[in-house]
């Protein structure tokens, strides 16, 4: 797999994050027992695990990896991890412990954060936590005894280099649009680049941009949770852009899926007004295609609700928020019978008082009021009781 | 009878009629001569187009005019389809002791322009033995070939005297007296439709037979949906997201109309506690969003983002 065949071997080949790799190295440095471990995180395939095993190598430390895929109860966290947390290593090396994706411990690890916590704050080697959302509330315990570093996602360019890279190393021609795609695709993931470069080139001689078409076609689609964090998270128009690629929902659907989320997510309300006025222009749009049947207008609507939600805010929010399915389509489902009695009783008064629907509806709450105070309208209008106390509510 | 006003005391003549006194000039002259040709009946609502048409039938045809009138309304109808049958079925009956029926279409700028195309051959299908007369706000949404073959009628706002000879009018009949001032807050809460001046004054009889200025100040505010202003206060306390809710209640759950919403805002927008500057740029903004639904925007979709517009103000407090 090129994924582990390519991964840095120090920190000068990881591309991208010099911030993030002087912090790293600063606490190794001047690590002592008893210092805050380290939680790194970031969206998955930010390479948080290649970063800690470049960190280990440079620093000729022997990494003790654990992660989701064990089991992580609190009886064997005690017999195994603890024991790797105090003894001295085999080789005579130090240590460096990497206890991968934390926030994926599920229900089976029971009492397993609160051992962790126990088990990283007496450790005699250095600690790095992983997890792909910090802000997850299972493991707060671990957040607030530890220092945060966070890895954005990869930049298209420092994929795209880093693809040429393996290439050329692989001995493969390529065609620059080809590569350019394949790091466009990956939304900022070096590990999905990587794995899509392997299984469009692996075995060629050239790789030319067909071959990335064959294997896009047969990509899963987008989950639409993945595509709303995409565009709430980022600030990055080309990350933005590519969130409502291979969605299922249609145009309409999504621009409704993001209209539900943008106050979840911008509490500021600045951003909240500038979001909804791309909101309110792909609803423009919107109807525009529909009025002249102008489906090539259609990219507009994807565009402003990604991009143009994306780049409304200031800075990016912290934190986790649960995105909610769309209240509008819930709400057409469900109050189908209420419009219909509108319709039936606008109708009934319109065709009684010569008025048009529109208009009995815009003076129910006259009617209403008018009702109240004579029960004879109900026989003169032929309304049913149930239309009755439907119109009271006005 | 019915006891709602506006059609207890819709007129049964053309004399009755409220103000348009030249256009009633004209409609009687026709009557008179027996010879009516199509028409197109243009002006804002509630002043006496659907009125005038259903008088002169009545004035024409006597105790037959049920079987030779027929009315639709354009705006009701799915699609010019409906319409179609519908006059076909009418227009095939013979006309009982006259030469031709009336067929009334309201509100006949609702139809499209392709809609009206398929009218305008529909009026020269049934011109033996029928008469159009069509109702609309702006004659402009009316093409060319259509209004070519009507005589065009320009109904304006009622004269504030007609509007007052009327209201004695109907509290003698009904038994209410009115000052003098609170006639003029008639007036201004009506912008002259006479639909509205009547609805007012049958409210404000519910619970006074001596209607006084704030009686009618306070029913025209019971008369419009007071969630608008909830909604409004709501917003920039800085509970967006509660006000979005009950927006979206009111119009999808209730299905209140967009249109109306747009309108209740921007009456509503010169009373809130916001400085006038700000007043005026929500105006800006509004207009804008009103402007996109008459592009084919949806209405709620709009009318929510001038809500966030409105929560992000400077000086708005937040959660």
């Amino acid at each position: 797999m090129w994924v582990q065949k390519y991964r840095p071997e120090s920190l000068e080949d990881y591309r991208g994050a010099s911030n993030q790799k002087k912090e790293l190295k600063k606490w190794l440095d001047n690590w002592e027992v008893g210092d805050k471990p380290i939680l790194l995180h970031g969206q998955a395939g930010t390479g948080k695990t290649s970063i800690a095993e470049a960190l280990a190598n440079d620093f000729d430390l022997e990494l003790v990896e654990t992660n989701a895929s064990d089991v992580r109860t609190k009886k064997q966290l005690k017999e195994e991890l603890k024991e790797a947390t105090r003894q001295a290593s085999f080789f005579g090396k130090n240590k460096l412990i990497l206890i991968d994706e934390v926030d994926g411990m599920g229900g089976g690890d029971r009492g397993g954060v609160g051992e962790l916590k126990t088990i990283v704050t007496e450790s005699r080697f250095p600690v790095i936590l992983t997890a792909n959302d910090a802000y997850d509330q299972k493991i707060r315990p671990l957040r607030n005894i530890s220092k945060e570093i966070k890895l954005d996602s990869v930049h298209t360019n420092s994929i795209n280099a880093h693809l040429k890279q393996v290439l050329d190393q692989e001995g493969i021609d390529y065609d620059d649009r080809a590569v350019k795609m394949i790091a466009r695709r990956a939304g900022g993931q070096m590990r999905s680049a990587i794995n899509d470069l392997e299984q469009a080139a692996l075995g060629r001689d050239k790789l030319e941009k067909r071959h990335v078409q064959e294997i896009s076609q047969r990509d899963s689609r987008q989950e639409i949770f993945d595509a709303l964090k995409i565009i709430f998270k980022t600030t990055d128009a080309e990350n933005a852009r590519q969130a409502s690629n291979n969605l299922e929902e249609d145009a309409e659907t999504f621009m409704q899926w993001v209209r539900e989320n943008i106050p979840r997510e911008y509490k500021k309300p600045r951003d909240n007004a500038e979001a909804y006025q791309w909101i309110s222009k792909a609803d423009l749009f919107n109807g525009r295609i529909r009025k002249r049947m102008a489906w090539s207008l259609m990219k507009y609507i994807y565009e402003f609700s990604t991009v143009g939600v994306a780049l409304s805010k200031e800075e990016k929010y912290k934190g986790w928020t649960k995105y909610q399915y769309p209240s509008k389509i819930k709400k057409m489902g469900s109050s189908r019978a209420s419009r219909q009695k509108m319709d039936t009783i606008t109708t009934k008064i319109g065709r009684k008082l010569r008025l048009s629907k529109k208009d009995v509806k815009t003076d129910l709450p006259f009617y209403s009021d008018l009702i109240e105070h004579n029960p004879d309208l109900k026989e003169q209008l032929e309304l049913e009781e149930d239309e009755i106390e439907f119109i009271s509510k006005f | 009878m019915i006891d709602v006003w506006t059609e207890k005391h819709r007129p049964d003549t053309l004399g009755e009629v409220v103000g348009q006194d030249a256009i009633v000039e004209r409609l009687e002259a026709f009557v008179k001569e027996e010879s009516i040709p199509h028409m197109l009946f243009a002006g804002p609502p509630g002043t006496g187009k659907t009125t005038c048409a259903v008088s002169l039938a009545k004035d024409l045809y006597g105790d037959e005019w049920k079987q030779n009138f027929m009315e639709t309304n354009a705006s009701d109808e799915r699609g010019i389809n409906v319409v179609r049958d519908k006059i076909k079925n009418f227009a095939r009956t013979k006309p009982i002791n006259a030469d031709y029926k009336i067929i009334f279409l309201d509100e006949a700028d609702s139809l499209t322009s392709d809609a009206q195309q398929a009218l305008r051959r529909t009026m020269e299908q049934f011109s033996d033995n029928c008469r159009f007369i069509m109702s609309c706000n702006y004659s402009s949404k009316i093409i060319d070939p259509i209004q070519s073959r009507c005589a065009v009628f320009r109904f304006n706002n009622l004269e504030e005297d007609d509007v007052k000879q009327y209201i004695q009018r109907l509290g003698k009949s009904e038994n209410f007296t009115i000052s003098e001032d609170a006639v003029k807050a008639v007036m201004r809460v009506s912008n002259g439709d006479l639909r509205r001046v009547t609805n007012v004054l049958q409210t404000a009889a519910i619970s006074t037979d001596e209607i006084e200025q704030e009686d009618v100040y306070s029913v025209a505010a019971s008369l419009k949906p007071e969630e608008i202003t909830e909604i409004l206060n709501q917003t920039l306390s800085g509970n967006f997201l509660e006000a979005r809710d009950q927006l979206s209640d009111l119009m999808i759950e209730r299905g209140l109309d967009g249109q109306d919403i747009v309108s209740s805002i921007h009456r509503e927008l010169y009373n809130l506690e916001i400085p006038d500057s700000q007043k005026l740029e929500m105006a800006e903004a509004l207009g804008e969003f009103e402007f996109r639904i008459t592009e084919g925007a949806s209405a709620d979709v709009q009318i929510e983002a001038l809500l966030a517009q409105m929560a992000s103000l400077e000086g708005i407090k937040n959660q």
